[in-house]
């Protein structure tokens, strides 16, 4: 069963189109790194670094040796992981219970997950409760209020309906309760909406800053984000504000610093997603719904 | 069949049963109930316990009088953002922002994943997809000063490009005509790779005999994407769109922040923006809360509408 | 089964790690009440047993916010020396600038997670503050321990962070220079066009023509500008002070009456002019948009050496400055000179004054003893306390060649140290701020008379609580700057300005001109009465 030739057109078309759009999605990427590696002393000429101004390694050293990136990747890498790991569970659990039509009250579970979707107590009732509850300082208070979101339920819910029924009744009819239902047929199943959503869950915390603001004192405690935020604008502060005339640092560029530390933060989150992409297999449900 | 009995037991699970009937099934569902528990735990302490924290909008906030104690102006704050001499300038220009947005991040995505489920060749697909969310971890931060270097009026490329033909320097960023699509094309490009995850997790679970099927039947390519793929993953798709609904007043404060200045107020100043100017001067919680809650007013109530249309013509909703 | 394993073992993992990874604790470290400390929110006579150790807790906004840095453990050792008693100094450090605000208020919010002393630039929740009795009088502890800080700042200063009650809630932490800009210009262009240094408004622009029309770096190429800067109107303000107007403020006539500066008719001579030289392309057309928005973009276009001429920092001067490092690669025969300032048809002209407010300021919350705290406070006011955690030991971390500042040590090495981790804590800009060459000292002073015809002109209001201003300003500033930046970049004929004083009555103008008048008065007669209160209660202690 051969392609036509409309087919075959449309597939170089295609292909020829992704690769244009590949060179231009890249192109962010690529000027951050050029712009990182460039010489600060340069850097002021502009241009659109199609390669470094002169070259130089400074804004990198300036990033590596802060005094607390090497807590602010530990606070995020923890963060992150445990976050991860509990919001994609509690994320499917909780849209999973209410992706039952059967289930009473469900309507009202339903709207209790939107409204927060859409309404929320505001920063001061949230500090105050973490407070309250003596998890200032704690990665509980970076990992447990932002574990799961209203939209991840409802997309992972819809995900969870579009499973046949057939396969849990027939589970049922060998006797399997609801549990072993959700964890030995639904969630196998469901492999790619688990690592989209755990995706998305992880890309957040990782990139998150203000819970460290609201929630830690201590800068031990701060996420990487915000100790690269500090970093950028101390830099700015000692180079541009007259007046305040603290600087030791008077061959450094606040643009190549920027690209630096946007590069040292995103690679680690940006390695994710390749190694999830086997599970976004074709087809999983060949064979296990007849007709 | 199986649809038919749900539907039956929704309706006695939702109609005020004998109690019977109601222990019998939270009996029956007791697994979903346990299931249900941690995260609604989480939820009602976490979101609810703070909730009290939307009457700010109707007070005059004293942090150090707390809640209980500040003073109570019921709707004045309200009343104040509605009264703003510009109140229907940076309505309009939200509600047109997020429209264009909303739209486009819906639509594009969906055919970027339809082309990228076309890519045969295994290594290929896999790195283009994860080279073209790659904007989407850009700050708007750093993207905004990529963007002003390329629309600058001095030596932006765009401009650099006019000049080669003849044409004259605009200044873009300062120009009410382009700033709102500067808005919105700079969104598309930096979403829609990322858009294209969730649509490709769904196309991934479309049953492979159905294409067969298809083409079994004499379809070619388009055909079985419009008749196989599209209803397949119908139901992603309305939730998506019912959920982006979330968003139809958030027009985008950092990236209009960022790009915007005096000369485009009058396209491109926004409810977000417009607060945050207020703030500066004032520290009035209470009024960003004000502001905030009537965002999410009219975000809950298109959702609402919406959904019910969605289940009145047979598909299933948020719930 | 092993989906099942795999999910429990990711949580029980998780968990693991959540609960094993050490956390501080609750609280965080340093903002209670220390126990050791005496009786706390009180003006009385410190009663403090000299050998018990004082804990202080600080909110620290400047430098690399190192924690345990040696910075801190050499102002514990001068403090220990200078008060007899061993101190442990506890940083609180504050998030970035947009953060900034949030933090502050979630900290003062509670008994527990205030600072002693607590570092904050302007705002409105001050005197909610005060109202709420959280911030203490720090006048008694001065007279008795604060000699150095009332000897640095002037009486003018000092009368802004004055209560009429009779007392002090704040001092302040970074008072700026008196002027700290000036126009600066090119004069290795001048010389090459043949020009001389200008000194009026007519000179001025012809200079910024010629800049951009006579190919001054000779390169054959069309790209140079009269005129660059930041999209704020002090980079303009060469042209509105040549007419005696400055838009942001209230200014006062001749005729003894104030007006705010945005309606004053010289003010469309101003934008008219602008729009000629935009539309001539001597302005550069970044400066209107959110194109140079950033000071470092600015700064990349001083040193890329495209424009003319700026209005911008005398710090450009120190050769430490990174804009003029790069400025020196880039154009090596390049040569910026500062110039006095360019005076208009009536001969008046003048540099931007600072205000002398100071933009940060400290408050002593009510969980210490405010005795010990301005102790604490008067030591890192000393010169040699300050240079010592600004700059670190001479000899060990500087040198001074010729009495030139050089630093001896790179970079992240003093960020190491925690060198600037105090900042903004008392700042002094005088002969200890060893940073500013003589040439750039020099020039500082100068500055101090040019920019005074222009600070008897502007009204500097004391007042926090401006109701009027506060509900209004806000529109009207939308307004304002989308007519003016309008006008200037031709969108808009320059009879937009007429339509934008009309409306300003209309928009609340009227009762903003209203409480300005009222507010100046009031603060005339408080100055009256500061006068007395400062020549009893701060002079003798000096």
């Amino acid at each position: 069963m051969g392609l036509t030739r409309g087919e075959k057109a449309f597939s170089v078309l295609n292909y020829l189109f992704f690769t244009v759009l590949m060179i231009v999605m890249i192109y962010p990427f690529w000027y951050m790194v050029m712009g990182s590696l460039s010489d600060p002393i340069y850097v002021a000429d502009g241009g659109f670094f199609l390669k470094p101004a002169g070259f130089s390694l400074s804004a990198y050293e300036a990033v590596l040796k802060n005094v607390s990136i090497l807590t602010g990747f530990r606070v995020t890498f923890i963060s992150t992981v445990g976050g991860t790991a509990i919001g994609t569970f509690l994320t499917a659990t909780t849209a999973y219970a209410i992706s039952k039509r059967r289930l009473r009250g469900r309507m009202v579970f339903a709207f209790l997950v939107l409204f927060t979707m859409l309404f929320n107590g505001g920063l001061v009732p949230s500090y105050l409760l973490i407070k309250e509850l003596n998890m200032i300082n704690t990665y509980w208070a970076l990992i447990l209020p932002a574990a799961i979101g209203a939209w991840n339920i409802f997309v992972m819910q819809s995900f969870f309906r579009g499973i046949p029924e057939e396969l849990e009744e027939a589970a049922k009819m060998d006797g399997a309760n609801d549990l072993t239902v959700f964890f030995r047929i639904v969630l196998p199943l469901s492999k790619a909406v688990l690592a989209t959503i755990g995706l998305f869950i992880a890309v957040w915390y990782w990139n998150d800053f203000f819970s460290s603001v609201l929630y830690s004192t201590d800068k031990e405690m701060w996420q990487l984000q915000m100790v690269l935020k500090d970093l950028i604008s101390n830099t700015s502060n000692a180079i541009a504000q007259a007046g305040i005339s603290i600087s030791y640092q008077s061959e450094v560029n606040e643009f190549t610093i920027k690209m630096a530390s946007i590069i040292v933060s995103s690679v680690p989150i940006l390695l994710v997603y390749p190694f999830l992409q086997k599970h976004f297999v074709k087809g999983a449900l060949i064979g296990s719904v007849k007709g | 069949m199986e649809a038919s009995r749900e539907t039956t037991a929704a309706v006695h699970s939702s109609s005020v049963a004998s109690g019977r009937t109601l222990w019998k099934d939270l009996a029956r569902d007791r697994y979903l109930y346990l299931l249900l528990l941690p995260g609604l735990f989480l939820i009602l302490l976490f979101r609810y316990a703070p909730m009290y924290g939307i009457v700010i909008a109707f007070q005059d906030f004293n942090i150090f009088k707390g809640v209980k104690g500040s003073e109570w102006v019921g709707f004045d704050q309200f009343s104040r953002l509605f009264h703003s001499p510009d109140f229907y300038e940076i309505l309009r220009n939200t509600v047109l922002i997020s429209l264009y947005k909303l739209a486009a991040s819906f639509s594009i995505p969906i055919i970027l994943s339809l082309l990228l489920n076309e890519l045969k060749h295994v290594l290929f697909k896999r790195v283009t997809q994860s080279i073209i969310y790659l904007p989407h971890f850009v700050s708007w931060v750093i993207f905004s000063g990529i963007i002003i270097s390329f629309l600058n009026p001095v030596d932006g490329l765009f401009n650099m490009i006019a000049s080669q033909f003849g044409g004259a320097k605009t200044d873009y960023l300062g120009s009410s005509a382009y700033f709102r699509s500067i808005l919105v094309l700079s969104d598309i490009y930096k979403e829609v790779g990322w858009g294209t995850i969730i649509y490709l997790a769904a196309i991934s679970g479309v049953n492979a005999d159905l294409y067969e099927a298809a083409r079994i039947d004499g379809a070619n390519k388009g055909r079985q994407m419009w008749h196989v793929t599209l209803p397949a993953i119908r139901p992603v798709i309305i939730i998506l769109v019912i959920l982006s609904l979330a968003n139809i007043l958030e027009a985008g404060f950092q990236q209009v922040f960022l790009l915007y200045s005096p000369l485009v107020y009058d396209v491109g100043d926004i409810i977000d923006t417009y607060v945050y100017r207020v703030g500066i001067q004032e520290a009035n919680y209470s009024y960003a809360t004000a502001a905030g809650l009537f965002k999410s007013f009219v975000a809950m109530v298109l959702i609402v509408s919406v959904n019910k249309l969605v289940k009145m013509s047979g598909q299933d909703g948020l719930w | 089964m092993k989906r099942k394993l795999s999910m429990t073992a990711m949580l029980v993992l998780a968990l693991a790690v959540t609960a094993c990874s050490g956390n501080s604790g609750n609280g965080g470290k340093g903002s209670e009440a220390s126990p050791a400390n005496s009786p706390q929110a009180g003006g009385d006579a410190a009663t403090t047993k000299p050998a018990e150790p004082l804990n202080i807790s600080m909110a620290l906004m400047a430098g690399p916010k190192t924690p345990n840095s040696w910075a801190e453990k050499a102002l514990e050792e001068e403090l220990a020396a200078k008060l007899g008693r061993s101190v442990n100094v506890e940083p609180v450090f504050l998030p970035d600038w947009s953060e900034l605000n949030t933090k502050i208020n979630l900290l003062m919010s509670g008994k527990d997670t205030r600072p002693n002393i607590l570092w904050t630039g302007d705002t409105k929740e001050y005197l909610k503050w005060v109202d709420a009795d959280i911030v203490q009088d720090v006048t008694p502890s001065l007279q008795k321990y604060g000699k150095e800080i009332i000897n640095y700042y002037t009486k003018d200063t000092l009368f802004y962070h004055w209560d009429p009650s009779g007392k002090m809630f704040r001092i302040p932490a970074d008072v700026p220079e008196a002027s700290y800009m000036t126009t600066i210009i090119r004069k290795d262009w001048l010389d090459k066009l043949g020009l001389q240094v200008p000194k009026t408004l007519d000179e001025y622009v012809e200079a910024l023509r010629a800049f951009t029309k006579d190919d001054p770096d000779g390169n054959g190429k069309n790209d140079t500008y009269g005129l660059s800067g930041d999209n704020y109107y002090r980079s303009l303000l060469p042209f509105f002070y040549a007419y005696g107007v400055d838009v942001e403020n209230f200014i006062r006539q001749d005729d003894g009456s104030i007006k705010f500066g945005s309606v004053m008719p010289e003010v469309k001579t101003v934008l008219e002019l602008l729009q000629t030289l935009y539309k001539e392309g001597v302005i550069d057309p970044r400066m209107s948009t959110s194109a140079n928005s950033s000071d470092q973009i600015v700064n990349d276009i001083y040193a890329s050496g495209k424009a003319g001429s700026f209005y911008r920092f005398v710090d450009y001067f120190n050769p430490g400055n990174s804009a003029a490092v790069s400025f020196k690669k880039l154009n090596p025969n390049g040569e910026y000179i500062s110039i006095d300032p360019i005076v208009g048809p009536s001969g008046f002209g003048s540099d931007q004054p600072d205000p002398g407010i100071g933009w940060c300021y400290l408050v002593i919350t009510d969980t210490t003893n405010v005795d010990d705290a301005v102790q604490v406070l008067n030591t890192m006011a000393t010169p040699e306390t300050f240079k010592l955690f600004t700059f670190g030991k001479e000899g060990e971390h500087y040198e001074m060649k010729d009495g030139i500042f050089t630093p001896t040590i790179a970079p992240d090495e003093g960020s190491k140290l925690g060198l600037g981790n105090f900042g903004w804590y008392i700042q002094r800009k005088d002969a200890a701020n060893i940073k500013n060459t003589p040439e750039v000292t020099a020039l500082f002073e100068s500055k101090k008379t040019t920019s005074q015809p222009m600070r008897e002109k502007i009204v500097v209001f004391k007042a926090l609580d401006r109701p009027e201003w506060d509900k209004y300003s806000a529109d009207i500033k939308k307004e304002r700057d989308e007519t003016f930046w309008s006008i200037i970049t031709g969108k808009k004929p320059a009879s937009a300005f007429d339509e934008f004083v009309a409306k300003y009555e209309k928009m609340g103008g009227k009762q903003i001109d209203e409480e300005a008048a009222g507010l100046l008065d009031k603060q005339d007669e408080e100055h009256k009465q500061y006068e007395a209160w400062y020549s009893e209660n701060i002079e003798p202690f000096k």
